[in-house]
């Protein structure tokens, strides 16, 4: 990690939403910004224009996720109606006819190479490819399924729920479990390879070693864990419980008997954490509104840029080069955030 | 206006009771009513559908259990999803309206709202509602249920803070009689309300802050008249009367101990205490192993510094409850 220097933040508002915004990305050209809120609504901005160039189909009840493909141009909505629809980014057309299940969307989750997405429905995962074509259902798991990742080489995916992990490669059955008693909230596995973490209803974090299974759990945080972020070199992982933000180093022997890096955190709950696609910084955004960006340090000053946004914020995202983030807002703002 | 402040949190009644008790209809009453109150109702059988200024979400009753096995960890987290969502939506509402299956047990209802942070921070559970058929209901408290299993009927009586004793027109005095023994033998201090076809005043089950601190034992409760034994049944309420001023260290620690030993047994718990040293009532409640107390308003000039305590749950001992308590007394 290179010294610290302050980053220089801006702050350009985006049009709004009528609702608490719940979901928001940037698609992989960065021209195009989605975004849906709690009243149903989903929108797409276009960048250049700073202009909503569609407002797509209602889901009602609330939008739960939004995710454009890694690679071309298709949007995935999903909505607490228990529909997820797939659309044509540019063109605003819907591809196919929505899926619909049992319970809400608990989560999106494009594969890597973008042939596939995974789309938590009440208790089941649903896949389907870009055409809209569904390939495989999982319908193993007992309670809603709160989170789900793909191994960075896009051979497995990984599904959260009260119970554990599920392991699915192409088939509808799992190919392994790791069994654990408690609700998990997010899941992430580490870019390596090596990691599965989850946040926890229980306050706490565990970790698995893929594939041994051998585990390891921080507890001791203040209230239930509900964003975790591994940097893209696998070393570092961020973790958010209410405001607080610690760091977990896994190198060299790993966490296990060590301490966390302590940042200054938040007044209020972190709503979003992520790392900067190079992995240079940590991104958070809270309920306090401010959005942060961090260069964790141990003993030091750790906070780059820091910037008020004027309102609660909901939900926080990258954009694919690196060079801003759109924060969402409890009372329906989008905010963007530049960086120098 | 003092009093007001952005962190006003949204009140919750949760409903119990069996299938065919009436629950369903109560619902519907409430939410026909003229109250002026936008309501929102999560409920089990339902499809999701929105009544004139009420939105009815279906749940999937998903109980989730801890890794450390604590009984009191166990919470609804279809409830957590659910409420934490509706509270983040502008749209907000003035009520909202729990109703469980007819099997369930209300702990993990409650517990939800001790426990989570985030649903603790925005609601307050206003009152647990038990709806019973007056016909029916000796009958379910009688089942014989194998050994280990609960009864539900008399879980549901247990934890209740309002009992709707439905169908009256359908019993007469004496079996009437009858049934407000029983439901009076498990759970002492629920307020009882008669009704045909659900039909109640809301203000008697909506609104009532039962488990706001400052009200707990507001009523008096009449456990203290039941001298009668019942040897045939598990499940009984303990109340406890005494004066004098209490050592706090020695009620955290008698406490401590009891829910650490018997807290699975202990579904209801709450208090009034005469703190020595303070000049302020300590209230204090619980569900299970979780507990929330403080001190409250002044003793008032002339009023008896009594401390009144109430478990209600299974195989409680009396005698060694009361012995216990005794011992923390300053004399």
């Amino acid at each position: 990690m290179s010294a610290t220097t302050e980053l220089v933040a801006t702050l350009t508002e985006l049009p709004a939403l009528g609702d608490h915004v719940s979901t928001v990305d940037v698609s992989s050209d960065g021209a195009l910004v989605a975004a849906g809120d709690l009243d149903g609504n989903a929108a797409v901005i276009d960048l250049g224009s700073g202009e909503v160039v569609a407002h797509l189909v209602r889901h009602e009840l609330g939008v739960s996720a939004v995710s454009f493909s890694p690679r071309g141009s298709v949007l995935a909505v999903g909505g607490q109606d228990g529909r997820v629809r797939l659309w044509d980014a540019e063109a605003h057309r819907p591809i196919g006819d929505p899926v619909v299940g049992r319970g809400w969307v608990g989560g999106l989750a494009w594969r890597p190479d973008g042939s596939e997405i995974a789309a938590a429905i009440g208790t089941a995962v649903v896949r389907l490819r870009p055409d809209g074509a569904e390939s495989v259902r999982h319908t193993d798991h007992p309670t809603t399924v709160d989170c789900l990742d793909w191994t960075p080489d896009g051979r497995r995916l990984a599904v959260g729920a009260y119970g554990g992990i599920w392991w699915y490669e192409d088939a509808a059955q799992p190919v392994k479990r790791f069994e654990w008693k408690g609700a998990l909230l997010d899941l992430a596995v580490a870019p390596s390879g090596k990691w599965v973490a989850s946040g926890n209803q229980d306050a706490s974090v565990h970790c698995w070693r893929l594939w041994s299974a051998e585990d390891l759990e921080m507890t001791g945080y203040p209230a239930k864990v509900q964003h975790i972020a591994w940097d893209p070199t696998s070393r570092y992982l961020a973790v958010a419980s209410l405001g607080d933000l610690t760091v977990w180093d896994f190198s060299g022997k790993g966490p296990r008997g060590s301490r966390p890096v302590q940042l200054a955190g938040h007044a209020r709950h972190v709503v979003g954490l992520a790392w900067s696609p190079n992995g240079d910084v940590l991104a958070s955004a809270a309920a306090d509104g401010r959005v942060s960006v961090w260069r964790p340090r141990r003993g030091g000053r750790s906070l780059l840029a820091d910037l008020q946004v004027g309102e609660e914020l909901s939900c926080l995202v990258w954009s694919p080069d690196g060079s801003f983030l759109v924060a969402g807002g409890a009372w329906g703002g989008l905010h963007r955030v530049d960086l120098r | 206006v003092a009093g007001m402040s952005a962190t006003t949190r949204v009140p919750v009644t949760v409903i119990t009771g069996f299938l065919g008790s009436g629950k369903t209809t109560l619902l519907n009453h409430v939410l026909t009513a003229q109250h002026g109150k936008r309501i929102a109702v999560i409920e089990n059988e339902f499809g999701e559908i929105g009544i004139d200024d009420a939105l009815v979400i279906d749940a999937q009753e998903e109980i989730f259990e801890m890794n450390n096995g604590c009984i009191c960890c166990t919470v609804r987290g279809d409830l957590i999803r659910i409420l934490g969502n509706l509270m983040k939506r502008r749209d907000r509402f003035d009520h909202i309206l729990i109703e469980t299956t007819g099997l369930a047990d209300p702990a993990p209802v409650a517990q939800t709202f001790f426990v989570d942070d985030e649903v603790r921070s925005q609601l307050s559970l206003d009152a647990i509602v038990t709806v019973v058929d007056a016909k029916h209901l000796i009958a379910h408290l009688d089942d014989d249920k194998p050994e280990g299993v609960e009864n539900e009927a008399v879980e549901q009586l247990a934890f209740a803070d309002r009992v709707l004793i439905n169908k009256v027109d359908l019993v007469d005095a004496a079996e009437l009689a009858e049934v407000e023994r029983r439901v009076r033998s498990i759970n002492a201090t629920a307020e009882l309300i008669h009704s045909e076809r659900s039909r109640v005043d809301l203000d008697r089950i909506l609104g009532v802050g039962a488990f706001d601190l400052s009200r707990v034992l507001e009523t008096d409760p009449t456990f203290l008249d039941e001298t009668e034994h019942q040897h045939d049944q598990s499940v009984t309420s303990v109340g406890i009367e005494m004066d004098g001023a209490v050592d706090v260290a020695k009620v955290n620690d008698w406490l401590g101990w009891l829910l650490g030993t018997k807290g699975t047994d202990i579904f209801r718990m709450k208090g009034v205490l005469n703190v020595q040293g303070d000049t302020r009532r300590f209230v204090f409640q619980g569900v299970h192993m979780l507990f929330d107390g403080e001190p409250d308003r002044a003793w008032e000039e002339g009023e008896a510094r009594t401390n009144r305590l109430v478990f209600i749950g299974r195989d409680l001992d009396r005698q060694e409850l009361t012995d216990r308590f005794a011992a923390c007394v300053v004399r």
